[in-house]
This record gives structure tokens, sequence and C-alpha cells, in this order.
């Protein structure tokens, strides 16, 4: 397949942190330009192409957010499938962005795929990026580099969560290597590269388990920046990380600590993806009724 | 590595540098290990020589590479390049690369604790004098590898050797806190120490083929632990 070309005016890539991969041939592409009229917002411009594209907007309360659903029909990433998504928000645009399932990272073998996310918001822009979980199943390589770049009076949240694909006998597929690579910055200046790596197909990898999942198997992330965040924040976001741990299904760690932006990263392990997503989920509601007075989030998913 | 000679002071300035009672403040940092000695996790030799082993292999993204990517600027800012720019932007993405609070802290107050001990050890090396004068006026947020990589590069010490020194200084730091912190014994301290050596050379060798998009990967429950660490109520370190 042919590169994709993108609208070069979606989004303006001199402003994004460096690039510092190769993005292949695109399988799939998708562009989202959103803006507000009469305070809601609404997708001014899009473009699609590939295994990418985007149901039509819904309103799930009376913010005037728009929620977006991305799908993607290639039914799985395969090695040398590169996807590219662009989203600009214009000044008060506020958009939830989620996508229809688990993003499904089959065999790469000798290669991997790679999704590039770029995101640029503008003054009091509202993004909540939350896709599903990734699922990469054994021989799997995957890389995705989240870019930001915004304007210090916008709001950025975004969620990840790792969980090993099942084989047939139940056992949990070993994948070589999961890379989530987010580098924001806010009004020009990097106040934030979250770089991390988990390659439970390495040679030390059963050796250096401490470090990377202790005794458990799924791993999330959760990213806020905001020029409100301080330790009142981060303490709230400590106490719903308690109550939601305390009413997962199995055990389950967590920690979160305030970054440069102002920002906050959550981590949290476990062994159900459920229980990960109920914890960041939980993060997001408390953050979005502290700063906006929106209900908690109720992502419908077919 | 090929038999590279270097002078009699280099070798002295190394010496120097990577002595175990350098005072960069190491002595006040666990970088995580606190937080798994309160879960009983780390308990004794063994388990702590595991940790070890571990954390020495995850520096090769973090500290292992700013070191090398820093001792590279100065070999090429010693060839006439301005490289005053992309000694700024290492060390802004070495610092925000850092998630954990407490362990950005720790960078900045060794980065100009180390910044104060090479102005006195290696005066001459301007890029890096330049780099502690950002550091002291605020500027920029200061690490300790970069200052080492910055002042002991000025000495003709391949980039290796840089990497191969300043991981060995990490690593027997880390390895006098868990003597006093677990405790151990001075000499199962010693002998564990011994026995990351070939880790340690396993871990240049790896930062010598890492690319920069690399910079700053760490592993997510040593993340998770230095976050944690944060909470933790009765603390003997400050990370």
């Amino acid at each position: 397949m042919s590169t994709l070309a993108l609208p070069a005016e979606l989004i303006d890539s001199a402003s994004l942190p460096p690039r510092l991969w190769d993005l292949r041939d695109l399988r799939g592409q998708l562009g989202l330009d959103v803006a507000v009229q009469d305070s809601r917002s609404y997708v001014r411009r899009q473009s699609h192409s590939g295994f990418l594209r985007v149901i039509r907007p819904h309103y799930l309360d009376g913010s005037g957010q728009a929620f977006l659903t991305m799908i993607n029909p290639g039914g799985g990433y395969f090695g040398g499938d590169d996807y590219r998504i662009d989203v600009h928000l214009d000044e008060d645009a506020s958009l939830l962005l989620t996508d229809q399932s688990a993003t499904t990272v089959y065999k790469t073998p000798g290669d991997y795929c790679l999704q590039e996310v770029n995101v640029s918001l503008g003054a009091g822009a509202v993004l909540e990026y939350l896709p599903s979980q990734v699922i990469p199943f054994r021989d799997a390589t995957y890389h995705q580099h989240l870019r930001v770049s915004m304007d210090p009076t916008a709001t950025f949240l975004s969620t990840e969560i790792i969980t090993p694909g099942w084989s047939p006998d139940r056992g949990l597929f070993e994948y070589d290597e999961v890379r989530l690579r987010s580098a924001i910055s806010v009004g020009g200046r990097p106040v934030l590269l979250d770089n991390l790596l988990v390659r439970p197909g390495s040679h030390s990898h059963e050796a250096d388990s401490l470090l990377f999942l202790e005794d458990m198997t799924h791993l999330g992330t959760l990213t806020a920046i905001d020029a409100r965040i301080d330790d009142e924040v981060l303490a709230l976001v400590r106490q719903v990380l308690a109550e939601r741990a305390a009413a997962a299904s199995q055990p389950l760690r967590f920690a979160a600590t305030c970054t440069g932006g102002p920002g906050l990263s959550v981590r949290v392990i476990g062994t159900h993806t459920d229980d990960i997503t109920a914890c960041l989920h939980g993060v997001a509601d408390a953050l979005r009724a502290r700063w906006r007075g929106q209900g908690p989030l109720q992502l419908r998913k077919q | 590595m090929p038999n590279t000679p270097i002078s009699g002071r280099a070798q002295l300035v190394l010496l120097h540098l990577t002595d175990s009672a350098l005072p960069t403040g190491g002595f006040s940092h666990s970088f995580g290990l606190e937080d798994y000695l309160l879960r009983g996790i780390v308990d004794g030799p063994d388990s702590f020589e595991r940790w070890l082993h571990s954390y020495v292999r995850q520096t090769a993204h973090n500290e292992g590479l700013a070191a090398r990517l820093a001792a590279q600027l100065e070999l090429r800012s010693r060839t006439g390049e301005d490289v005053a720019g992309e000694v700024a932007e290492l060390d802004v993405l070495m610092h925000v690369s850092l998630i954990p609070a407490q362990i950005r802290a720790a960078n900045t107050s060794m980065g100009k604790r180390m910044g104060r001990i090479v102005r006195h050890v290696v005066p001459d090396a301007l890029t890096a004098a330049e780099y502690i004068s950002a550091i002291e006026a605020g500027r920029l947020a200061g690490s300790p590898a970069i200052v080492f990589g910055l002042a002991v590069s000025h000495l003709d010490v391949p980039p290796e050797l840089v990497v191969r020194a300043f991981l060995m200084q990490l690593t027997t730091s880390i390895t006098q806190n868990a003597i006093r912190g677990i405790p151990i014994g001075q000499d199962a301290g010693q002998r564990i120490l011994a026995g990351t050596h070939a880790v340690i050379s396993e871990t240049v060798e790896e930062v010598m083929h890492l690319e920069r998009v690399d910079l700053g990967a760490a592993p997510p429950a040593l993340e998770l632990a230095q976050m944690h660490h944060e909470t933790q109520r009765s603390r003997m370190f400050m990370s």
C-alpha cells in the first residue's frame, strides 16, 4: 500500500515534539479537526483512509463535549502495519475520544507495528483520549508514539492498558515488546517524556520481573496535564485509586505522582483489564467532575 | 573495547569521580529500593543482588544513555561545533523523562553536587562548565550523568569508558545504601558489587547501540515503587 497523504493543515507538525522514528507506509490514518459552535464541539474537518475511521459524534451530556469512537475494520494489527492519528482541537473545543474495541496485535516476527498519535490543543481545549486496552499476542512487538503540543490553558488526559493475549490452553501469551512513548510539550516547552518499555520476550525478563510487572500481568497508565494540578489534586487521585483498588476483583498495585506540565502520572499493575480500567476511569471521572462538573464516563462500546 | 590509551590525568580523574565517598548526595537516595525494602520484597543479599542486576540493566536507557550522549556532544564541541543547544535539549529530555517526582528531585540535587565537584576536578572542561553554570542559574535541571559525560569525555576518555565508569559509580553508591538500609554485611556487599561487573559490561554494550528515541525508557514496576515511596510514612531515603 502506498503512503497515504494527510492533509497537512490539520496539525502543525513543527510544533510537535520531534519524530525520532520512521513512519512506514500507512495501513490506516485518521485526521480530526474539532471546533466549537454555539458551545457545542463538532468535527470541522476530517480525513481518513485505510483501516481507520470514526463514527459520527455523540453528545453524552449537556457540556457540549463531542464523543467520537474510532473503528478499525482491519480486525487487528500485524507486522509492518503503521497507523497515524492526528487530532487538532480548536480553542475551547472538547473531545472524548475512544475506540470500539481493543487493539489486538498479532505476531510480528522480526518486525513490529507502530501507531503514531499526534495531538495539538488550542487555548482552553479539552481532550480525553481513552482507548481500549492493547492486546499483544505471542511474538508481537507494538510501539505507540504519542506526541502532544498544547496551550498552557488546555487540558489533556490519556490512558493506556496493556493486556497480554490468551493462548488456546488459557495460558498467557508472551509478547515480545510493548513500547508506549509519550512526549508532551506545553507552550512549546517539553514537560513530560513518558517512555514505557515492557519486554516479556527478552532473555532477562524473568530475572527483571521485580522492576517490570512483579507478579502481575497487566499494566495501566494515566497521564493528565492541566494547569490546576497540584498536591490537592494528587491527593484526590490517590484517594480514588485506593477506593477503586479496594473494590477490585483481584489485588493490584497503584501509585501516582506529580510531573511537569503541571501534570500527573498514574501507574497500575494487576491481573484483570476491568480492574485497571475501573481505576483509570475513576481518576478521569474525578477530574471531569472537579474541573468541568461533568458526570462520570459512560463509554458505550459495541 | 580496543586498547585505548588514556592520559595519567584522565585516569586520576576517573578514580576521583568514581570514588564511593564522592559527595554527590547519592547517600540520601535509594531510587525506589526503599519501597521494595519496606514491602519486604528485598530483604537480604540474594534478593538485593537480583534487584540490583535488574536496576543496572534499566540504567542503559537512562543514566547510561545520557552519559554516552553527553560524552559524544563533548567530542563534537572539541571540533569547534556549537553543541550548547543540544546539551540543553538533552538535559530537558533527561529530566522530564523521570516521571516520579522524587527521582526528578534527586537528579537535580545530584546534578548540582556533581557540577560543584567537576568545577574543581576538571575546571578546563568548558562545555561542562557552561552546563554547570546553567544548572546553578536554574536555567537547566541538572543531571549527574550529563555533567560526568561532558567532563570526563573532555579528557579524551572514550564514550564506552565514560559510561562504564559512571555506571560503576552509580552501582557502588546504591550498594553502599543497601548495606546500610537492608542491612547486609560489608563483605556480602562487596561480593554483590563484584557480581555486577559483568552486568555493567553488558549494559554498556547495550547503551552503545541505543538511539535518542530510547532515552528515558523505564520499567513500570520500578517507577511504581519510586512513586509509591512518596506515600511511605517512615523513610530513611529521600527517594
